[in-house]
């Protein structure tokens, strides 16, 4: 966003419209506002879907059976205070030194603070990023690119769903004229999980892994794009679902729609 | 019980969530928790009597400031794990959202998720964030500001369609 606004409405008023911080007069102003100016507006309708999700992941705090006896425990400064609500073996701490810096001001926040932390990947996540990687390795093999071809589907097939732990197939994609080359284990979080590859006369190539899902959800049909490479995928139950490709997403889209209906 | 004792036990949930936010594990969370509330009954003589919560998520910000400092130096794991450290199911319906958004407020600095949460989740206004976390209110705008342009991006930056199945 062009974060210079015209005279009168900052981005500060922005925020504070998002969070419900203006005066009614106020309020309308940048309401009037917004109505011309739909960049903004969008922006700001982003931060207030931010804010909803927020609370709602946040909202599910309540107030847990131990908390009036461990108050009452921490107030009397008894021994059992010192047991720690985390079951965690209490560490020497440190924290009555640090503690009342209170209003030391902003100097304290320095630099040195702490490097971002470390992105770890939730398992969910994971599934469009493997899926891609499988497709790029996998693929430019030119002679291994599976371990057991089309000509053993039978045998391929029961294979791949032993070692998954649930029953797969592979979907017939003839009609968009792919046919099935054959496929392979991989790794997926460190558990087993299995690649099919299919190939059409031009030699373009389709990856469609499946990974298990520990959280036995299921999610909408996404689409996510990375560079050339196009991924479909969506999770049902125990098992998530990936199709890539480097054709465009129409077609990527109708080739899911017949896995999904297939499997 | 005392009042204050009653007090604090209704603030258990914000309490926790705001420590949750700021430690991303529900072990470090409650950990947070305890020793911020230690913290506070050996220091009852200093609160003025007014605006518990204020205070208490005070002590917690400063407390958990100082933790930064001391185990920087220490790997540990730190991100929300999401399905169990996350009390209850609960935020965007798809879980895939979920994750996105719970990696999203993990990669914003200590100092912007504290911001972010004292507004978005505790409903403080930006003046009394400021005057709780002892920063000036621009600096407070600025992180607001930031976390939400950062969480945006990392959410957008996925370039995902999220689509009717089929």
């Amino acid at each position: 966003m062009n974060r210079t606004q015209p005279p009168g409405v900052t981005e500060d008023d922005l925020h504070a419209y998002v969070d419900g911080l203006l005066s009614a007069e106020r309020q309308a102003e940048v309401e009037r506002w917004l109505a011309g100016n739909p960049q903004a507006a969008s922006e700001v309708a982003g931060w207030q879907q931010q804010n909803r999700h927020i609370r709602a992941l946040f909202s599910a705090e309540v107030p847990q059976e131990d908390d009036a006896r461990r108050l009452a425990d921490l107030a009397a400064g008894s021994a059992r205070a010192r047991r720690r609500w985390s079951g965690r073996v209490l560490a020497a701490s440190a924290a009555g030194l640090v503690l009342f810096s209170l209003g030391a001001g902003a100097g304290m926040l320095g630099a040195r603070l702490l490097e971002p932390p470390a992105r770890t990947l939730a398992s969910l996540e994971a599934l469009p990023e493997a899926a891609r990687a499988s497709y790029l390795i996998y693929t430019r093999e030119v002679r291994h690119p599976v371990e057991v071809g089309a000509d053993q589907e039978a045998h391929l097939v029961a294979w791949l769903s032993k070692r998954l732990g649930s029953e797969i197939a592979a979907p017939d994609l003839t009609s968009e004229g792919f046919h099935l080359v054959g496929g392979r284990l991989i790794p997926y979080r460190d558990k087993p999980g299995a690649l099919l590859m299919y190939e059409n006369e031009k030699g373009e190539r389709l990856t469609l892994m499946f990974g298990r899902n520990e959280q036995n959800t299921t999610t909408g049909f996404r689409f996510e794009s990375t560079g050339n490479v196009q991924t479909f995928y969506w999770i049902d139950g125990p098992v998530g679902y990936a199709i890539s490709g480097e054709i465009d997403r129409e077609r990527l889209q109708r080739i899911s729609d017949i896995c999904y209906r297939q499997l | 019980m005392t009042r204050t004792e009653d007090g604090i036990l209704a603030l258990m949930p914000a309490l926790r969530r705001y420590a949750l936010a700021l430690s991303r594990n529900r072990q470090d969370a409650e950990d947070l928790v305890q020793d911020s509330l230690e913290a506070a009954f050996a220091n009852l003589g200093a609160w003025r009597g007014a605006n518990l919560r204020g205070w208490l998520l005070t002590i917690m910000t400063n407390m958990h400031r100082g933790r930064y400092r001391t185990q920087a130096g220490r790997a540990r794991h730190d991100a929300i794990e999401t399905a169990g450290d996350i009390a209850a199911p609960a935020g965007p319906d798809d879980p895939l959202e979920r994750d996105r958004l719970i990696a999203a407020i993990n990669l914003l600095s200590p100092e912007q998720r504290s911001v972010l949460m004292l507004v978005v989740v505790e409903g403080y206004a930006y003046t009394e964030v400021a005057a709780m976390l002892g920063i000036p209110l621009g600096t407070v705008m600025s992180r607001l500001s930031r976390a939400r342009h950062a969480i945006a991006d990392n959410l957008s930056g996925h370039n995902i369609v999220g689509l009717r199945r089929p």
